[in-house]
């Protein structure tokens, strides 16, 4: 076991060189002058040189490429040409808001998903199965930007509920980072009013990220549960005059939950990247924001950066995804 | 220069009252909350040139004069006052005494000359604005509190530059001065003498500025701090005005603008200021090189319709924006006139039109993505095709460089930097800017001279009549469609007072003289 | 099964039809399957003749009318008009062609490329396979979104550099795909007997195995249809993507969002459009799975 995670954690070398040597590649093809935008519009081409030779963009690719590597390695991530700051510092501001947001969209889709699942899928065919169906189909095909401009608009511009976006209303003061969620933070500073400003800020946006992962989620859970109930076993239970509750709970319940897991956890690679619409719409400051504004101004280093950390957590998602399925169920062997 | 929690509540009154909802807060306080598009990524005034480090410039630091109202005139700031030798090559500026930065030393000449010479060796921001009128020995410091300078030419607008050129604390620069001049150091905090200082900030979202304890400068406004709100989209500056979360907010579109019009609490600033949209035409090469192509785009052009979709905004008759110095009312422009739109056509090399013209708008700019369509749809009667392209600012920049890369036509949108009209005319038609942004590709000699004779000319008559001659020639070349003579559209709780519109810099507002009521 | 299927083409017709007939009653029962049938073939309809039957063809062109800009939903102008005085209406439904017309391209490449790849990979194994499937892995890891983002915004502004950027991320998860229809069908005997007899490589994945794996690919082709179409809306919505005055429909819908709340018809009906696209393409994707396998639960 020990022996397997050393592995799969020995693997993720190879698979970020990839990554980066990808990324790395195309980013550099981008026409335009990044250089020439960051040094502002009336520098004179000595000055774009010499910001050139700062970030060492005058050197030839591959010593580029080579210097990144040695810099990912070390903690410097490189850093930003317009606002010069370093990428991994603008990441930790960022990601934890980033986070916090899928967690809680992922959240609401497991707790919403899974119980609608199994519910649909205790009569199959039968009339609540075709309306959550249907209705999961219909979340699937809701374009996510669509959703938040509609909720946006329904219930912060109109019915004034919701703010219009934002993480915490910046003229109150934000409780003391500890972890970077906003929602936990603020219980550890035990201070309610800021826990309840933190979750208005984060309802919409939720909503808007949950929609389609929990759809999929559901049908995931359905056809689990549908599986598992058409099971020897479950028959047999239900043949020695189990109540369908005590049914679905000691034995359905565990085999589709394992399922679902490893999907939840490819959600949250797929989430991380879902949010960049999300959070433009509601001007949410996170990684996705930051990489749509560094997208525009062909600001490379944190392009990479977010691309990078968004892989990496991917793998570490999957991995723990994996060792997970293995405990909840005992015939999968790692090799 | 980041403060933890506890010394902002010893310092401001106004924050001790911790989480109460926002509105709330910024109504029972003097928080001014200004909602702009633009973030701020450092506060070094001498790297910048943009809206919000100019912002920086009139809030946080001090310039030698300051420029205020509508036309705008100068005024005291630093220097209380100042004497011009007959030939315009001495300016003597006396120093406020009393005048300190936010650390408590005094402000003192060495402070003035430190700082030219800081903007002229980095190069950056407004450095050009001096470039080739202040020489490296150009600024004698007799004294602690009077600063000579010697101008290496005549310069008529030199007063009007001071404004924009701002004094930072040497000392403290100095002692963080590192291997960038203390670029690093003024990425994450302030060095002036403002009547703000910077007290907290969210990188790309919210910049919290405080009124300087026992500040130096008199007069003033209430305002115990400013939250500098990084809003950007226009209904959420709407809304956050209308409904009291924000005090300021400077970029409404045109649909805000009239949605929040009448309603309570709101009031609405609309003014022409010295901004300009203009359709810059390439005269060097592609269709556009031909004159005649030049006049018959600038006669079919549905100027109606722009007028329709701009709302408030004027429209340019020429170079010049109504109301600066020199501005001639009675010059005559292009307006819309098929006739001799296919007139001018058939003197072209291409009479029967058939040919494609490339244009490119900046991709954030919804008026200039609807004036691209407009002259399309008007292109469409000469038979010539517009391929309109959203193109983003990094790579206009680059295109222009060179008349080959250059689109046919570039949308450019052209702010002033100092009132008066050899900002507008040598930033966007002399023709060394060629190859920058602001003048791609437009060369004319007779127009070079006149807008060197009129920087050197002292004469206040003489120099109208140069500009109007500037003026009429500029027209008569047709390089450019002349589209909007931009008004600010902005909106502003009822319960401020003490606000003046200034049309330079006007996005850029001074909170200094603004109360709470 | 499929395998079974193309051994018996010599049969009588009357099995062809009676399987058919089966499929056919499969996909009228599944839910909405109808409904959603006639909403793709109206929208089929709008990508083939929307300009012809647009009240306002000049619109779709680029016309514009600034007189009578911001209307309001009316007789004249079903959907209302815009910030240039178009007609909402005939940009949705010029709007159509563009969108189903990219989406379908999208798909065939994204599916041609991974198909000939994952075929490879699967068919040959061992180096080949490796490097294949190592990059595919890559790819996926990789959020389609961002990478889509990075090389749109590297291409520059066009429906064609918009396409190219979906392609390139299109593909992989159709590689993996054939690559695990192959895997299974290669040892197959058919496929066995084949080789035996001397055929070349090229001609076994060709004639023999790909038209095996096509049902899946079909299924799969036609509900990722909606996806396409989701991606490139979404990539026009942040402003990578189509040049005006093409009325692709995300870019109506990121055009329009500077005037919500109170001009909220010209975001409304774009969305709609998208949203309705999307959602039949699904329904009738899942309703054709169901009626080509039998045995697969719904969904």
């Amino acid at each position: 076991m020990l022996i397997y995670i050393l592995k799969r954690i020995i693997m993720i070398i190879p698979v970020l060189i990839g990554l980066s040597l990808l990324l790395f590649v195309i980013s550099r093809l981008l026409p335009g002058d990044p250089v020439g935008l960051a040094a502002g519009p009336r520098a004179t081409l000595e000055q774009i040189e010499a910001l050139r030779v700062e970030f060492g963009l005058d050197k030839s690719l591959p010593v580029q490429y080579f210097n990144y590597i040695a810099g990912l390695l070390s903690g410097d991530w490189g850093a930003s040409l317009i606002t010069r700051r370093p990428v991994l510092d603008d990441l930790r501001i960022y990601l934890p808001a980033t986070l916090e947001l899928v967690v809680f969209s992922m959240t609401l889709s497991v707790i919403i998903g899974v119980p609608l699942g199994i519910l649909s899928a205790v009569r199959p065919g039968g009339r609540l199965d075709v309306v959550v169906r249907i209705a999961s189909l219909a979340s699937l095909s809701m374009p996510r930007f669509f959703l938040g401009l509609m909720l946006q608009l329904f219930f912060a511009m109109l019915l004034a509920w919701f703010p219009l976006g934002g993480r915490f209303p910046f003229i109150v003061f934000p409780p003391p980072n500890v972890t970077g969620f906003m929602t936990i933070d603020s219980l550890v500073a035990g201070d309610i009013q800021a826990f309840g400003l933190s979750l208005k800020h984060l309802a919409l946006p939720s909503i808007a990220m949950a929609l389609s992962p929990m759809a999929t989620i559901l049908q995931l859970t359905r056809a689990s549960t549908i599986e598992t109930l058409n099971q020897d076993y479950v028959k047999t239970a239900r043949a020695m005059g189990l109540s369908q509750r005590l049914i679905l709970f000691k034995y359905v319940l565990k085999n589709s939950l394992s399922a679902t897991l490893t999907m939840t956890a490819l959600f949250v690679g797929w989430a991380l990247s879902g949010t960049v619409l999300v959070e433009t719409i509601f001007d949410w400051p996170g990684i996705g924001l930051y990489a749509t504004h560094s997208v525009i101004s062909q600001d490379f280093m944190p392009i990479l950066g977010v691309s990078i950390v968004i892989g990496l957590i991917f793998i570490i998602i999957n991995l723990i995804a994996d060792l997970l399925y293995g405990m909840l169920n005992p015939k999968v062997q790692y090799k | 220069m980041k403060l933890n929690r506890r010394n902002v509540l010893l310092g401001s009154t106004a924050l001790a009252l911790g989480s109460m909802i926002a509105p709330a807060f910024a109504q029972n306080n003097q928080v001014f909350v200004l909602a702009s598009v633009n973030d701020m990524v450092h506060f070094d005034p001498h790297i910048g040139s943009d809206i919000q480090t100019t912002f920086l410039m009139r809030n946080v630091y001090d310039a030698l004069v300051s420029v205020e109202s509508n036309p705008p005139v100068i005024k005291p700031r630093l220097a209380t006052e100042w004497t011009t030798s007959d030939d315009g090559l001495t300016y003597t500026f006396k120093l406020d005494a009393s005048a300190k930065f936010h650390d408590g030393t005094p402000v003192t000449s060495a402070d003035v000359k430190y700082s030219f010479e800081r903007l002229a060796r980095i190069g950056r921001g407004n450095s050009w604005m001096v470039a080739g009128i202040v020489g490296p020995d150009g600024i004698d410091t007799p004294d602690d509190h009077t600063v000579v300078f010697t101008l290496m030419t005549p310069f008529a607008a030199f007063i009007q530059l001071l404004p924009w050129l701002v004094v930072v604390n040497s000392a403290l620069v100095e002692a963080n001065i590192g291997d960038d001049d203390g670029q690093t150091f003024l990425r994450a905090g302030v060095a002036g003498s403002g009547p703000f200082e910077l007290a907290r900030f969210e990188p790309g979202s919210q910049f919290l500025f405080q009124r300087v304890a026992d500040d130096w400068h008199k007069g003033g406004g209430n305002l115990s701090a400013i939250v500098y709100k990084v809003t950007r989209e226009s209904a959420t500056q709407r809304l956050m005005i209308e409904r009291g979360e924000a005090h300021f907010a400077t970029n409404l579109g045109l649909t805000d603008v009239k949605a929040i019009d009448g309603k309570p609490g709101v009031d609405l600033v609309i003014e022409r200021d010295f901004t300009t949209f203009l359709m810059r035409m390439n005269p060097k090469h592609g269709p556009l090189a031909d004159v005649n192509m030049r006049k018959a785009l600038s006669y079919a052009l549905d100027y109606d319709a722009m007028k329709d979709v701009g709302g408030y905004h004027g429209m340019l008759s020429g170079p010049l924006p109504e109301g600066i110095f020199g501005f001639n009312p009675d010059q005559e422009v292009y307006r819309k006139d098929m006739a001799k739109a296919r007139e001018h056509l058939a003197m072209s090399s291409n009479p029967e039109g058939g040919v494609t013209i490339v244009m490119t708008y900046t991709d954030t700019s919804e008026l200039q993505r609807q004036c691209a369509l407009i002259l399309a749809d008007s292109l469409r009667e000469l038979n010539i095709e517009l391929d309109i392209r959203p193109t983003r600012w990094a790579d206009l920049v680059e295109m222009v460089k060179t008349p080959e890369t250059s689109p046919d036509i570039a949308s450019i949108n052209q702010g002033a930097s100092y009132a008066d009209p050899d900002n507008m005319s040598y930033a966007a038609y002399h023709s060394s800017r060629n190859g920058q942004w602001q003048n791609p590709n437009y060369e004319n000699l007779a127009v070079d001279n006149l807008i060197q004779e009129g920087r050197a000319q002292l004469d206040t008559d003489t120099r109208l009549a140069i500009y109007s001659e500037f003026q009429r020639l500029v027209v008569e070349d047709a390089p450019d469609l002349f589209g909007f003579n931009y008004s600010q559209m902005f909106a502003m709780r009822d319960n401020v007072s003490g606000y003046e519109f200034c049309p330079v810099g006007s996005a850029s507002i001074d909170c200094f003289p603004l109360s709470i009521n | 099964m499929s395998a079974k299927l193309y051994a018996v083409t010599s049969a009588p017709n009357s099995i062809w039809r009676q399987n058919f007939k089966r499929a056919l009653y499969r996909f009228r029962t599944a839910p909405l399957a109808v409904p959603a049938l006639i909403v793709v073939m109206l929208l089929l309809f709008a990508a083939a003749f929307g300009p012809l039957v647009a009240p306002f063809e000049n619109d779709i062109y680029g016309a514009v009318d600034t007189g009578s800009r911001f209307m309001a939903p009316s007789l004249e102008h079903w959907f209302g008009t815009n910030d240039l005085g178009q007609d909402v209406l005939s940009l949705v439904l010029g709007g159509a062609r563009i969108t189903l017309v990219a989406a379908f391209i999208v798909v065939c490449m994204g599916a041609l490329i991974g198909t000939l790849l994952g075929a490879c990979a699967g068919y040959f194994g061992g180096f080949i396979d490796s490097i294949i499937m190592r990059s595919t892995d890559l790819m996926l890891i990789l959020p389609s979104l961002i990478l889509a983002m990075v090389i749109g915004a590297a291409l520059g502004a066009g429906l064609n550099n918009l396409i190219l950027a979906l392609v390139v991320s299109w593909w992989p998860s159709y590689c993996r795909l054939v690559r695990g229809e192959v895997l299974s069908k290669k040892e197959e005997l058919y496929i066995v007997a084949t080789r035996a007899l001397g055929a070349r490589d090229s001609r076994i994945i060709l004639k023999h195995i790909l038209p095996n794996v096509s049902q899946v690919l079909i299924v799969r082709m036609s509900m990722d249809i909606g996806n396409a179409i989701l991606m490139i809306a979404a990539l026009s919505f942040i402003g990578i993507g189509v040049k005006p005055p093409t009325p692709e429909w995300g870019l109506l819908l990121s055009l329009a969002r500077t005037n919500l709340p109170d001009v909220w018809w010209t975001a409304a009906f774009p969305g709609i459009a998208i949203f309705l696209a999307v959602f039949s393409f699904s329904i009738v994707g899942d309703a054709l799975r169901s009626a080509l396998d039998p045995k697969s639960t719904r969904f």
